[in-house]
């Protein structure tokens, strides 16, 4: 039962159940106030603070060991020594001072009692939502002095500026918070347990449900990911780092793309006197590509698509378009081939260049959550649907006879038979198990790779 | 094309034909993507045609892949998998489908935006 009803029905205001982002943000704040507020200038009771975070054991071991630690001389906590005392003792006997850092004590004191009336009514709903029952014994606890996650706080009588103003050093106050902070920490735990308990079943629904969420999308793509840097092997670093300058990767084994090492900076006049210059500058390795650059012919012309389903027929044409499945009226792969081999991406890159292709759709997904910089994982590659159709020669019609010949199959011994026909002929492998498109490969092979 | 698995061969395979001026590129809000291409593969690009701006010069109501596709291909984008988790291997169909249609649509949504500028000013400055 919640200790706004408990109260009876005197109260007709219900106290406002905070959110979790509210409590943790209350915890946070508690815990910051606890470490690092000067609470008073008699270092004993600095030590006091320390030790309310560190649980009654410390304090045992604290009331023991403290004249030893005195004369170890690492007694100060959170940075604050003898000197900081006094040197906050000098300013305090400045008036003006004194009466700032008193309002400002009083405010805090205020802010801190009002944040442990959020924390008690927190706990005490959460306590209500989870029913009075054996609340210790459901999380395998014994029952203890407090119960779990259960917090009453102390100064909710408190009303008047004179008693926040006094309150502030008053180690009843900062008891309170560590009270407070640890009935938060077990609430958080308990959420985060519940958190895990998610069940298979659950997480398929949260994977196949239309409604489902970009967080939830998230989530569940985050189980057992291992980093492509170490599983591909990435041979140079991902660098978070944005002290040092940029410097264009360029492959050695195009040594017309290298590059150009400049013999002076390439700011001229336009450089600040303050600036700071590297040690070394490199020409653009493209700059002739883009210098000499002019507009080809055909790009210029006025257009005369006329069609209304455009020249690839994939404007407004999800009726009939060969690339949408009929079933769930969205794009299928169809159509689609998937590149993760050398040969297959050479193959790719020759045929476009022999094909005399004159545009190509690109666009690029890159993962950038865990990696400053991020690095890119994928990238989609559209071409006219009849660009590269009649160049197919070579291995790859090979290819398209034995897929065609697979597809007769059942499919899941298709990919095993791609293996084999690597191994055997050294062909080039089109995976297409799991975009399920083997049969569309001869009629549209290559229309848009990805 | 899985760019984990072939980050070592994209930028020397693929860098003459994103260098070629011969071959138009077109891509949508390339901002992050032409750095993403030089710092990953070493690739430059030249001859780019970027629907977002051409978009944006035909100061047409929005300026987003959505807009284009629902106005000129009568698609709905699902937006989804914009933070998905794109290490995962395999990529799910799902996510698949939807990395498709960033570019599946893209040749035919700029052959309209052509057509579109083919009145505008800054075009026929270039033609004359």
């Amino acid at each position: 039962m919640s200790k706004a009803i408990a109260k009876g029905t005197n109260e007709e205001k219900a106290i406002p159940t905070p959110s979790i982002q509210q409590l943790l943000s209350a915890l946070a704040m508690g815990v910051k106030s606890v470490n690092s507020f000067p609470i008073t200038s008699k270092k004993r009771g600095i030590k006091r603070l320390a030790v309310i975070q560190r649980g009654s054991a410390a304090a045992d071991e604290m009331n023991s060991s403290s004249e030893e630690e005195d004369e170890k001389g690492d007694g100060d906590y959170d940075g604050l020594n003898e000197e900081d005392d006094d040197e906050l003792a000098y300013y305090l006997a400045f008036p003006e001072f004194s009466d700032l850092v008193k309002s400002i004590k009083g405010d805090m004191s205020k802010l801190l009692v009002n944040m442990l009336d959020s924390v008690e009514a927190g706990t005490q709903s959460h306590l209500s939502s989870v029913g009075n029952g054996d609340i210790d014994g459901a999380m395998g606890r014994t029952s203890g002095v407090k119960s779990f996650g259960n917090f009453e706080n102390p100064l909710s009588s408190l009303s008047s500026r004179s008693d926040f103003d006094q309150l502030f050093e008053e180690p009843i106050l900062w008891e309170a918070c560590a009270d407070a902070c640890d009935s938060l920490v077990e609430r958080v735990e308990k959420v985060l347990s519940s958190a895990n308990e998610v069940t298979t079943a659950e997480k398929k629904s949260l994977n196949t449900t239309s409604s489902v969420s970009k967080i939830q999308t998230m989530r569940s793509s985050l189980v057992d990911m291992e980093k492509p840097q170490i599983v591909y092997g990435f041979s140079h670093r991902i660098n978070n780092a944005r002290e040092e300058p940029y410097i264009p990767l360029i492959a050695p084994s195009l040594p017309q793309y290298g590059l150009k090492k400049l013999d002076t900076h390439p700011f001229g006049d336009f450089l600040p006197h303050d600036a700071i210059l590297a040690n070394a500058y490199y020409d653009n390795p493209f700059r002739e590509e883009i210098e000499t650059f002019r507009y080809q012919p055909w790009q210029i012309l006025p257009s005369d698509i006329s069609d209304k389903h455009g020249t690839g027929r994939t404007l407004f044409s999800n009726e009939f378009s060969e690339f949408i499945d009929k079933r769930t009226g969205k794009l299928s792969m169809k159509g689609c081939i998937w590149i993760d081999g050398e040969a297959d991406l050479r193959c790719l890159a020759a045929k476009i260049q022999e094909a005399n292709v004159k545009e190509i759709a690109i666009d690029l997904e890159a993962h950038s959550w865990r990696s400053f910089s991020g690095f890119t994982c994928l990238m989609q590659i559209s071409v006219r649907p009849d660009a590269l159709r009649t160049e197919m020669s070579g291995p790859s019609d090979k290819v398209c006879l034995l897929i065609e010949f697979c597809i007769q199959m059942k499919q899941n011994i298709t990919q095993l038979v791609f293996v084999i026909v690597k191994k055997v002929f050294g062909l080039l492998r089109f995976h297409c198990g799991y975009t399920g498109v083997a049969s569309s490969c001869r009629s549209h092979t290559c229309a848009h790779l990805c | 094309m899985d760019t984990l698995a072939l980050r070592a061969h994209v930028g020397p395979i693929l860098a003459p034909i994103f260098a070629d001026p011969s071959i138009v590129k077109v891509m949508h809000g390339a901002d992050s993507d032409i750095p993403w291409l030089q710092r990953d593969f070493g690739i430059y690009v030249v001859n780019l045609f970027d629907t977002g701006k051409a978009a944006r010069s035909l100061s047409l109501p929005s300026f987003g892949l959505a807009y284009l596709l629902s106005n000129y291909a009568g698609v709905v984008a699902d937006k989804r998998h914009q933070l998905s988790d794109w290490r995962q291997r395999p990529i799910p169909d799902e996510m698949l489908a939807y990395a498709r249609s960033d570019t599946h649509y893209l040749l035919d949504v700029y052959d309209k935006l052509l057509q579109n500028l083919d009145e505008t000013e800054d075009v026929r400055s270039i033609r004359t």
